[in-house]
């Protein structure tokens, strides 16, 4: 990719030549234009693809919908049963549902630089079977961690159509990690839910990553390598495993505001380090700090729209959904069967 | 209590979804490797040259020169960061004479030109550019940090995503350009 970047800089041409267009390379002729409308064009136009990042002073208010549904288990990438678990575990989930609502903001003090702030909340839910074949249902809710995140362009720019961006990012501990549950029926009747119910990490994060970005007048396209890294235990006396994200994306605009999108999103995370004294570890395999680890592959396909003109000018809304196509997990946990997401953003 | 087994999508009609999506990667991915010539050849024209390029034709019509010949030259003295922005104007008639872009590869031949289009690949001798043309009835544009605060006449600046210019009017008087109030009001007037 900077090999590309710097290709195109590096472009020249020989001296005293008459001007001709090139072949295959497409130019708009703006002469036509007054001197006005040229003084109040903008250089990056907004359309369907794109919107990664913002130009100067540009705000911009969000709002992400995200499914997870998941059901069957994983040890390693091999199946296993409930009845497997629950020779193991005196219980076993059976199923679970991650549902989060997340506002954000991003402002661009300059054409370098976009700063964001997110807040997700929370909904989840896990069905539990014991042995005796008793059913119940945990279940959690409230504000997660808050992410704030800087979008720096190092080299390239939007005119120039590639872009190379550091992302440098901290997660707050607001999300709770006192998650518990009363369940009558069960003895004790009250009781801290695993880690995977509890909100938030409990700990200060660092998100350090890098950015690709590729754009063209009808494709957009880009990779993105993303850390997790967590330090010091939080105030239980344990600190989640850091995660490595890395994923590519290509976009298409099939018309000004209508794109089809296709995303694969790895991702890499680790084992809790440490343990709550409240979470029974022999209760559930959840609750164990050493089964919590995986990796996995996401394949997901998505639909892109984008106001142009009008009162809703630069709203964006995209909806996008997939599976994995590989997971391995420290397990036996719950895999993941199919993610959905929904954005709309409003920018001015 | 709810039933544990409530997933939304029965596993049969998942795999076939499965199976559709990834038929659907292989045709996009079969797709994406026939188009990188033709997106990066897009990304190649830069939309910032495009209005860099309409604006070198709008000056003309906004500053006036002592005499003309039978054509109007814009010259691009450096490497070239128009690709092919410029080639819409060759040919064109602005002011009842034909439009010429040409590259030049010295100062002794950008003379020759209404309008040189200094590259900022030429940014270590622009002193002796300025010095070069003083007497030349050229209008100097560039797109360097301090062009017309060091004797250019119009620097191309970019400001909250648009393309804007500084003039150094001052530099265009001593040239003996005439500029018109219209392009002066819209411009950022700077000093040597």
């Amino acid at each position: 990719m900077l090999l590309l970047t710097l290709g195109y800089s590096a472009e020249a041409q020989s001296p005293n030549s008459d001007m001709t267009p090139r072949s295959g390379e497409a130019t708009h002729d703006l002469t036509g234009l007054s001197l006005e409308e040229l003084y109040n064009l903008d250089v990056i136009q907004l359309n369907v693809i794109g919107g990664h990042t913002h130009p100067a002073h540009e705000i911009m208010f969000g709002y992400e919908f995200m499914f997870m549904d998941m059901g069957g288990h994983l040890s390693g990438t091999r199946d296993v049963s409930e009845a497997e678990i629950l020779r193991q575990f005196p219980s076993a989930s059976t199923g679970m549902t991650v549902e989060e609502h997340m506002p954000e903001i991003m402002y661009a003090p300059t054409n370098k630089l976009t700063l964001m702030a997110m807040l997700p909340i929370k909904h989840i839910e896990m069905d539990m079977v014991l042995r005796d074949g008793f059913h119940f249902t945990e279940h959690s809710q409230g504000i997660s961690d808050l992410q704030i995140m800087a979008l720096y362009t190092a080299l390239g720019s939007v005119s120039k159509g590639q872009r190379l961006l550091i992302d440098a990012g901290m997660s707050f501990p607001t999300g709770s990690i006192d998650e518990k549950n009363t369940i009558a029926g069960l003895d004790p009747s009250t009781f801290k839910l695993e880690y995977p119910m509890q909100l938030g990490s409990g700990t200060y994060d660092f998100r350090p990553g890098l950015t690709y970005l590729g754009e063209s007048k009808k494709w957009a396209w880009g990779a993105e390598a993303l850390t997790t890294l967590r330090f010091g235990r939080n105030d239980n006396g344990y600190r989640l495993g850091n995660e490595y994200n890395l994923m590519g994306w290509v976009g298409y605009a099939l018309t000004d505001w209508f794109a089809p999108s296709l995303r694969v999103n790895g991702r890499i995370w680790g084992n809790v380090h440490g343990a709550d004294p409240e979470i029974d570890s022999t209760f559930d395999a959840e609750g164990d700090p050493h089964r919590q680890g995986g990796r996995r592959v996401d394949f997901l396909m998505g639909v892109n729209f984008f106001v142009p003109e009008g009162i809703f000018k630069r709203t964006r809304v995209n909806i996008e959904g997939g599976f994995p196509i590989y997971e391995n997990l420290d397990g036996p946990q719950l895999s993941t069967r199919w993610l959905l997401s929904a954005g709309l953003t409003y920018s001015f | 209590m709810r039933n544990a087994n409530r997933h939304l999508l029965p596993a049969r009609i998942l795999a076939a979804l499965k199976v559709v999506c990834l038929s659907a990667l292989l045709g996009v991915a079969y797709i994406c490797f026939q188009v990188p010539h033709q997106a990066s050849a897009q990304s190649l024209s830069s939309r910032e040259y495009e209005i860099k390029a309409a604006y070198l034709y709008n000056f003309i019509k906004y500053v006036d020169w002592p005499s003309y010949g039978d054509t109007i030259s814009i010259g691009i003295l450096g490497n070239d960061p128009f690709g092919a922005a410029l080639a819409p104007l060759n040919g064109k008639i602005v002011k009842g004479r034909r439009l010429v872009i040409k590259h030049v590869d010295s100062v002794r031949d950008a003379q020759q030109c209404q309008i040189i289009f200094v590259s900022s690949s030429e940014k270590q001798r622009l002193q002796e550019i300025f010095e070069s043309l003083r007497s030349a009835r050229v209008l100097t544009v560039g797109e360097t940090q301090g062009f017309a605060d060091g004797g250019g006449i119009i620097n191309f600046i970019e400001e909250n995503n648009k393309v804007r210019f500084e003039i150094n009017a001052e530099a265009a008087r001593r040239t003996g350009l005439n500029i018109s109030s219209e392009l002066l009001k819209l411009a950022r007037l700077v000093k040597s």
